[in-house]
């Protein structure tokens, strides 16, 4: 029988161009802050986990230094990678290990540097996400390229528009303008998005993430340790659901939605008993303005085909059925692969805790929040499901 | 970083696949798989070849204006995922003057084309495309 499982301390680094560390200095800022935030110290930590996806930088086996330099060279690390879910799948090990009584404290960080190689290689890099010999290699697919084959499908079935889209990152960027740790701090217009260059038809460039440097980490423990420990404000982690999918994007059923949200949100809805109208605020995986879309409906907010109405509308901003990313999302904070599913848990912690700066803390009745984490094209998916 | 050619050798291998879009085809149930498989999902290692039709239907597709260094040249490129008689195949939609015409559903039929040359004195890749059959 699993034990209870409370987060108790978070920290995320600002993300951003960080020419400036290197990446366990980068990793540390995102420790520092978590241990600080649970009034711990190293020595409280009976293990780490690594999450850092490591595709675009020169430390090809980034968790021993990150550790080392952390301070827990004799703890661990475990080093886990689930391309842009890393994050999560890092706190999904961790949580397994406290939950099974393997270990009462754990760390979970999650790590990456993207620019150490330029646009070209990294673009070359996201073109890869799926299957090399079948796809990239003849012909020339991209990681945008991809999610826009899911938006001229969801376009063309559904009739969702471009300017439903922008509408997802002008949401994004009210709320990254006023979040101190985002790449990109400022407001855009609908029209700016429209307007922007074309990367992949129908994605322009204000439809996609962009390449970030960042760290975020979290402590969890069990509930006899948080108890001990004299923890006042646990976030309680109530379920945690995972699938995946097809490494082809031609073995999919269908390209209006992922199948690896959809499996991962009825794993954790069932596990914890709670409904998707239960869910205040959500940190969703928006790498593009469509997967935003998409997400709405696979998570159950709203019936399939109806999220760009959902947007419209104002569903999913402060006011509406849920807050969705109010940290600013991948788009407007940023998107640092392996650590963009625990700055999803940084955020939501903190929502839940009421500590976020004015205008983009969520109204809460029930504290009930999700995080939704996506790697590659719906190859992997977890849903988190946290509770204060 | 992540340059990597595809050997001779390994490129000849797939010619059949490359060139005339051939499949296999499970001979106990008749499940079609493209790429091949070793194994079926019935759990026979028994297939045939088995050839893909060459008029389909255009299930979605994506002009990108950014392409990885080796297709510049092609800029724009047009990818689109085709299904082939219930068989789905991605590749790159060409002569097409008037991408904005393109749609989900409309039909296509495979062209066989120069894909790209590997590196400065590498093989010359050739391959299946798809191209409108309705003047786009």
């Amino acid at each position: 029988m699993f034990r209870k499982v409370g987060i108790i301390g978070v920290g995320q680094s600002v993300f951003g161009v960080r020419g400036d560390v290197t990446i366990q200095e980068l990793a540390w800022e995102a420790v520092k802050e978590a241990l600080e935030d649970a009034g711990l110290t190293q020595r409280d930590i009976e293990i780490s986990i690594v999450g850092s996806a490591g595709t675009r930088t020169y430390e090809l086996y980034p968790a021993v230094p990150v550790n080392e330099y952390s301070g827990f060279s004799e703890k661990g690390p475990i080093r886990v990678e689930a391309a842009c879910a890393t994050g999560s799948a890092a706190l999904a090990v961790a949580y397994n290990m406290v939950a099974s009584g393997f270990v009462d404290v754990a760390l979970a960080i999650g790590v990456e540097k993207m620019n150490e190689v330029d646009t070209a290689t990294s673009l070359a890099v996201g073109g890869r996400g799926g299957n090399y010999l079948w796809e990239y290699h003849f012909y020339g697919t991209t990681f945008p390229g991809y999610y826009a084959l899911y938006a001229t499908a969801h376009m063309a079935k559904f009739g969702t528009t471009e300017e439903q889209l922008a509408l997802v990152r002008v949401k994004n960027q009210k709320y990254a303008a006023k979040n101190p740790k985002a790449q990109f701090q400022f407001e855009v217009t609908v029209d700016d998005v429209l307007k922007s260059r074309p990367v992949a038809w129908p994605l322009k460039l204000y439809d996609c993430s962009a390449i970030t440097d960042g760290a975020a980490a979290a402590v969890i423990a069990s509930e006899d340790a948080i108890k001990n420990l004299h923890i006042d404000t646990p976030v309680w982690i109530e379920a945690i659901g995972y699938a995946s999918d097809t490494a082809n994007i031609t073995k999919r059923e269908d390209y209006v939605g992922l199948k690896a949200t959809r499996l991962a949100a009825q794993m954790a809805y069932k596990k914890s008993h709670i409904e998707p109208k239960d869910v205040e605020v959500a940190e969703v995986h928006d790498c593009f303005t469509i997967a935003e879309i998409m997400a709405y409906e696979d998570l159950g907010f709203v019936e399939k085909g109806k999220g760009g109405k959902f947007i419209e509308e104002g569903q999913s901003d402060i006011g509406g059925k849920v807050a969705v990313n109010l940290s600013g999302g991948l788009l407007g904070k940023g998107h640092p692969l392996g650590a963009t599913g625990l700055a999803m848990i940084y955020e939501l912690v903190k929502q839940l805790r009421e500590e976020r700066e004015r205008g983009r803390q969520a109204p809460l009745k029930k504290y009930i929040a999700l995080a939704h984490n996506i790697g590659g094209t719906g190859h992997y998916g977890y849903v988190t499901i946290l509770r204060r | 970083m992540v340059d990597q050619r595809l050997s001779i050798p390994r490129y000849w291998r797939r010619m059949p696949q490359y060139y005339r879009l051939e499949g296999v085809q499970c001979a106990k149930c008749g499940r079609i798989y493209y790429p091949p498989r070793a194994v079926c999902e019935c759990g026979s290692r028994e297939f045939k070849p088995y050839q893909l039709p060459t008029v389909g239907k255009l299930i979605n597709y994506t002009i990108l204006y950014s392409v990885p260094a080796e297709f510049e040249k092609m800029k724009p490129l047009i990818i689109g995922v085709v299904d082939l008689g219930g068989i789905k195949v991605v590749g790159q939609i060409v002569d097409c003057m008037n991408p904005e015409k393109l749609n989900p559903g409309m039909e296509v039929e495979v062209v066989f084309r120069m894909v790209k040359m590997d590196g400065t004195y590498g093989l010359i890749n050739y391959g299946y495309k798809f191209r409108p059959i309705e003047n786009c």
